[in-house]
């Protein structure tokens, strides 16, 4: 078969990517995991999860990453790693990024817009009782 | 532990049964899915005889991990229940494109589990190789599966290259997505 197996990746220019309004899907917080040592009464606990964000509209874009929720000096919720995706950025006139370096730019435009809100009270919302 | 595969007529029915007994445990009874069953088993339409499943067992032959192929030519899960999750595109019909699905590797016998558990173990990863390899023995180049969200970063962390198709949906309280996974190469299936 001389026909090219299809990747399910969106491709898309660098300089395309804030043309699309991203809303939040859904975003949870992960099971802790933690030693014996760190689950005795009064250890500090860390709170971390996932967010999902799509393009409601063609082409249905979507990105998910981690994030943790730091406590240091102002308290903040801030990415964790690279996302999670079905785009592949492409720089250049149609030149496809290595996979990772296409990730990287994704990180980049995902810190540049107020995601951490309305995930963080998404995740509020989701487990108050 | 060692891994069974096969179809059915050349793995034994003993085998297959506990199998969907392993099944049974693992999505109905830990994970919960809203699935239809019989007598503590697990089976559904995409059991044929040309269904080609993995079962890993321990020493003792405990089923400790179980996984299935399809050929995308014929239908399929992700095809036949799921195609949503490909936003708009059409199911894969193609003989280089195999289904994994009913992963799993949660052993009930260890003193600790969890859902996560799923796909953490060493078994986990050893299955996946194999399915990998068994689906490229059959012409695959790619592998199309339906999974819970969290497969996604596990994938990652075991250093499996795979990519979502589509955006994740919620679906029964689940939030779960169709996600391709490289077939790998033979030089890694002894890794």
């Amino acid at each position: 078969m001389n026909t090219l197996l299809s990747d399910g990746l969106l491709r898309l220019h660098r300089q395309d990517l804030r043309k699309f309004t991203l809303t939040h899907l859904v975003s949870g917080l992960d099971d802790e995991v933690c030693s014996e040592g760190e689950s005795r009464c009064g250890a500090s606990t860390s709170l971390s999860g996932y967010t999902e964000w799509v393009c409601p509209q063609e082409p249905r874009l979507s990105l998910g990453w981690d994030w943790q929720y730091e406590t240091a000096t102002i308290p903040r919720v801030v990415r964790l790693g690279l996302p999670r995706t079905n785009i592949l950025v492409l720089d250049g006139e149609r030149d496809p990024l290595p996979w990772n370096e296409s990730l990287h730019v994704l990180a980049t435009f995902i810190d540049t817009f107020d995601w951490n809100t309305p995930a963080f009270r998404a995740v509020c919302q989701r487990y108050s009782f | 532990m060692e891994i069974l595969s096969g179809r059915p007529g050349h793995i034994t029915q003993q085998v297959l049964t506990d199998v969907a007994r392993y099944r049974y445990k693992v999505f109905v009874e830990t994970l919960g899915w809203d699935l239809v069953t019989e007598h503590g088993l697990e089976l559904d339409q995409f059991d044929r005889d040309d269904t080609l499943h993995l079962a890993a067992r321990d020493e003792a032959g405990n089923v400790i991990g179980t996984a299935r192929l399809l050929p995308t030519t014929r239908p399929y899960l992700l095809g036949e229940v799921f195609p949503q999750l490909l936003a708009g595109e059409p199911p894969p019909c193609d003989p280089r494109v195999w289904e994994l699905s009913r992963f799993a590797a949660v052993d009930f016998t260890a003193s600790q589990g969890s859902a996560m558990g799923q796909f953490s173990s060493p078994v986990a990863v050893a299955l996946l190789k194999r399915a990998q390899a068994i689906a490229r023995s059959n012409g695959a180049e790619r592998i199309i599966t339906v999974s819970p969200l969290g497969v996604e970063r596990l994938l990652r962390r075991e250093g499996f290259r795979a990519h979502r198709a589509g955006p994740p949906m919620v679906i029964g309280g689940h939030p779960i997505f169709a996600c391709w996974i490289d077939v790998g190469h033979a030089d890694t299936d002894l890794q």
